[in-house]
């Protein structure tokens, strides 16, 4: 059932009471190393965790539903993540607009021709995507066989685990190996989503094991 | 299942890594925490810090808030019954206008809506006309109030 705003701005402030020093700080480092993971930018990611933050404490702005999202670094985090897709779609709007428009011109008939080339542009780079990404698990199997089954909407590690007859917790390992290599390639494609070269290391060595 | 194109199953892999990140953050300990973040070139105690400092300041905030947005939604109400009621009728003066509204901010059930009403645009810039649909407004709000 919908919490109404009054019932949310009870629960949030319940909550608020409940929340010491500490548990603000390490609120604020989750949130903040989410956020650079996700805009590959501290100074953005910085400002991502102040707005998320800002929106979460105004009564007339914040979102929080406790009823569907109980914790509340996670509801932050989804904050963070709208709000660096915001960022994106403005910036996208601000390049796209050619510099020779009349902002008063009323004749403005949309191509369709040029929409489905944009389509088509779009669909081809996920296509590459995905077949880089293959490229780059092929010496993997496990992760390969991930790939496969999450396309098909196999997406939880409990299904993936019984498709594949391995742990969860292997299942977990890999499938990050799997994703982070997803980031990487959106990023070496131009896409929005990717994290720095180097980072996690660990995590990767971890699931070669795995496979 | 109906065969999804490539945009849907990109689209559906990357919202997998956004939510197996957010899992792993908050797996993390505290120490795991700063490192990741010694990593990314944040100091973690100067971080720790600016959340709780950031915290405070806007729980308080929050707080002056409060008021406003109760005050908003009660306005709001009174004026959706406003606009079902009809007009007063009267013809006032400017003065006769100002000296009304003067007396409603002295009442303390109708100081706070009446400063919101005000708050973008004082008394001494409306227009006769604004002061009078203003004026209506908190008389209606009076009426609410009795």
């Amino acid at each position: 059932m919908e919490t109404s705003a009054a019932e949310k701005r009870a629960v949030l402030d319940a909550v608020l009471a409940k929340m010491d020093k500490d548990a603000w700080k390490k609120l604020r480092k989750q949130l903040l190393t989410f956020a650079v993971y996700r805009s590959r930018s501290s100074e953005l990611g910085e400002d991502l965790v102040q707005r998320a933050m800002e929106k979460l404490l105004d009564p007339r702005r914040s979102s929080w539903d406790p009823a569907k999202q109980p914790v509340l670094a996670r509801h932050l985090m989804s904050v963070v993540n709208s709000e660096l897709q915001n960022e994106r779609t403005s910036a996208r709007a601000r390049r796209d607009v050619p510099l020779d428009k009349d902002p008063e011109d009323k004749d403005d008939l949309r191509d369709e021709r040029a929409f489905s080339e944009d389509r088509a542009v779009e669909m081809d780079l996920h296509a590459r995507r995905l077949g880089m990404l293959r490229k780059r698990l092929e010496r993997n199997a496990f992760a390969l066989e991930l790939l496969a089954l999450t396309l098909d909407g196999r997406e939880t590690p409990a299904a993936l685990a019984t498709a594949t007859g391995r742990t969860i917790d292997e299942v977990i390992v890999t499938r990050r190996l799997m994703l982070r290599h997803a980031a990487d390639v959106a990023h070496e494609l131009g896409g929005d989503d990717a994290r720095d070269e180097g980072q996690d290391d660990e995590d990767d060595a971890e699931a070669e094991e795995v496979a | 299942m109906t065969k999804r194109n490539a945009r849907q199953e990109w689209d559906a892999i990357e919202k997998l890594a956004v939510e197996d990140e957010m899992d792993r953050i908050l797996a993390l300990s505290d120490a795991e925490l700063d490192r990741e973040l010694v990593d990314a070139g944040f100091d973690p105690k100067v971080e720790a810090e600016k959340g709780a400092a950031m915290a405070a300041d806007l729980v308080a905030h929050r707080h002056e808030q409060a008021w406003q947005a109760e005050a908003e939604a009660k306005l709001a109400r009174v004026q959706s019954r406003f606009a079902a009621r009809g007009s007063r009728g009267e013809k006032l003066t400017r003065a006769e206008l100002e000296g009304r509204i003067a007396m409603a901010r002295t009442d303390p059930r109708l100081a706070q809506p009446v400063s919101v009403m005000f708050r973008n645009r004082p008394a001494e810039k409306a227009t006769d006309e604004e002061l009078e649909a203003m004026l209506e407004e908190i008389e209606a709000l009076a009426e609410h109030e009795e």
